[in-house]
């Protein structure tokens, strides 16, 4: 398997979110906002690569039968580190985040790569696919959660970090009525839903 | 090496190598997050009051012993942290713990708030943080009926929409609030919390401190007694109810017994009862079950 391709597949052969289907509670939970699923996606990001470089280096020395406990106590370690050094060095990131970090550590993006990637090759292919899966997962978020919050508030937020707000406001709230519903839950599933037959239409469209 | 001492030794390890990591971290960090705590609360301050730029701190005790700080500014206005979690009687948040920082002037009166800590859901509980929301507290104080309008008609809050429980705590915690400033904070100098001995309720309304030694607390509107605010509710749960016998199995099956003959009795009852009305009879299918 080339290099690129390790790559580009988190992108859209093996979108964790809408091929691989795994991580579907921060996918559903936090994709509110636009800018909410782009934290997240960050956030899992980093501890993705974290974890697929320790576990890729550590994987030797686990016996098997232990393999899965071991790499949950990295996992938390890592989550939990970031956690504490963000909120010490950057509280205000860590106010918009905050909510978000303590799910990575179960979020199972992170433990099904681990487990299917990073313990079976080496450091620089799991790099690769930890920014790959990372970057692929961020995406769908962050478009997941512009479209929920469109058509649930009128508006979608790009950025958000102290007083700096970019935030668009797509319709008024007061001539059009808001489906609130698309921010709840049931709104999370029937988008990624459609976002799910979009995809596969377009896949078989091309294989035809 | 037997496997599995091999297993142990390698999570004991792993384990050990992790613990190491965060007491690092830990220490590396704590305080400098405590601090980071701290300035995020002055900040608060500086917004509701811009003018205050060196304000007294100090500490107060809360109904639940939750350290309230107070920061006092020029002309009798004070600042001063209040939780979801400083009053029992305060309405649960959605999620975590709502932690609030509502500027005052000497009558009660809100000047401004900002919430300074929420882990309410993202796109909806956490708009609390909204000066769209927060802009209708202004102004409001103790007298207000603080319900959120979709409770109570005449409450003072618009709730938000898809939102209510956080609404509901954060309107709840504010009034709450208020009570406590007037109990423990209006009036006095600095030191919080007047004595137990100390009849004269510390600042009703603006009347500084009636005539020490007169017991009556005159002119006080229907006040209660102030001084620390107690909760005299109930435990919810009483532990003497289930200290001689649990119920077991065998009991559960005898209660539900007992519970499914009352409920037939009281059904039939009922459908006795419609059917000597004079209407036509009606299948005695249920109606929403009462």
């Amino acid at each position: 398997m080339s290099k690129m391709r390790l790559f580009t597949d988190g992108f859209w052969r093996e979108n964790p979110s809408m091929v691989l289907l795994l991580g579907m509670c921060p996918t559903l939970a936090v994709t509110t906002s636009a800018f909410n699923g782009l934290g997240m996606g960050m956030a899992t990001l980093l501890v993705l690569l974290g974890s697929n470089i320790v576990i890729s280096a550590i994987a030797g020395i686990i016996p098997k039968k232990v393999r899965i406990p071991s790499y949950i106590v990295v996992i938390a370690t890592l989550v939990t580190m970031v956690d504490m050094f963000m909120a010490a060095y950057s509280p205000d990131l860590h106010s918009a985040l905050g909510l978000f970090i303590p799910l990575i550590v179960v979020n199972c993006i992170i433990l099904g790569r681990a487990e299917a990637f990073a313990s079976r090759n080496r450091i620089l292919p799991s790099i690769l696919d930890a920014l790959g899966m990372g970057l692929g997962f961020t995406l769908t978020l962050f478009v997941l959660g512009g479209v929920r919050e469109i058509l649930g508030n009128g508006t979608i937020t790009i950025f958000e970090y102290k007083d700096f707000i970019l935030r668009f406001l797509v319709f008024s709230p007061d001539a059009v009525s808001p489906i609130l519903v698309m921010i709840l839950a049931p709104g999370a599933f029937i988008t990624l839903g459609f976002f799910i037959a979009l995809k596969n239409y377009i896949d078989n469209a091309r294989s035809a | 090496m037997n496997p599995m001492i091999k297993m142990v030794l390698t999570l004991a390890v792993i384990s050990a190598g992790a613990a190491a990591a965060l007491s690092a971290a830990n220490r590396l960090t704590a305080d400098k997050i405590k601090a980071a705590a701290e300035a995020k609360a002055a900040r608060a301050v500086l917004k509701i009051f811009p003018d205050c730029t060196a304000p007294v701190k100090s500490e107060a005790k809360s109904p639940t012993g939750e350290a309230v700080v107070v920061y006092r500014c020029p002309q009798e206005r004070l600042c001063f942290s209040f939780s979801s979690a400083s009053d029992k009687s305060i309405s649960r948040p959605y999620s975590g713990v709502i932690r609030a920082m509502i500027g005052v002037d000497g009558k009660g009166e809100i000047l401004g708030m900002r919430i300074i800590a929420q882990t309410e859901t993202p796109g909806l509980g956490n708009k609390i943080v909204e000066d769209k929301f927060l802009g209708q507290f202004k102004g409001k104080s103790e007298k207000s009926n603080w319900k959120v309008k979709k409770d109570d008609p005449t409450g003072a809050i618009d709730g938000l929409s898809g939102a209510t429980i956080s609404s509901r705590a954060v309107t709840s915690l504010v009034g709450a609030a208020l009570k406590f400033y007037r109990a423990q904070l209006a009036g006095n100098g600095g030191s919080a919390s007047a004595g137990p001995g100390d009849a004269s309720p510390a600042g009703c309304g603006d009347a500084p401190a009636a005539a020490p030694g007169a017991a009556a607390p005159a002119g006080c509107g229907d006040a209660p007694a102030a001084g620390p605010v107690r909760d005299n509710r109930r435990p919810v749960v009483n532990p003497e109810r289930f200290k001689d016998r649990r119920a077991g199995f065998s009991d559960a099956r005898r209660i539900l017994k007992q519970e499914e003959a009352r409920r037939r009795v009281k059904a039939r009852s009922v459908e006795a009862e419609r059917n000597g009305r004079p209407v036509k009879p009606q299948a005695p299918a249920p109606e929403g079950g009462q």
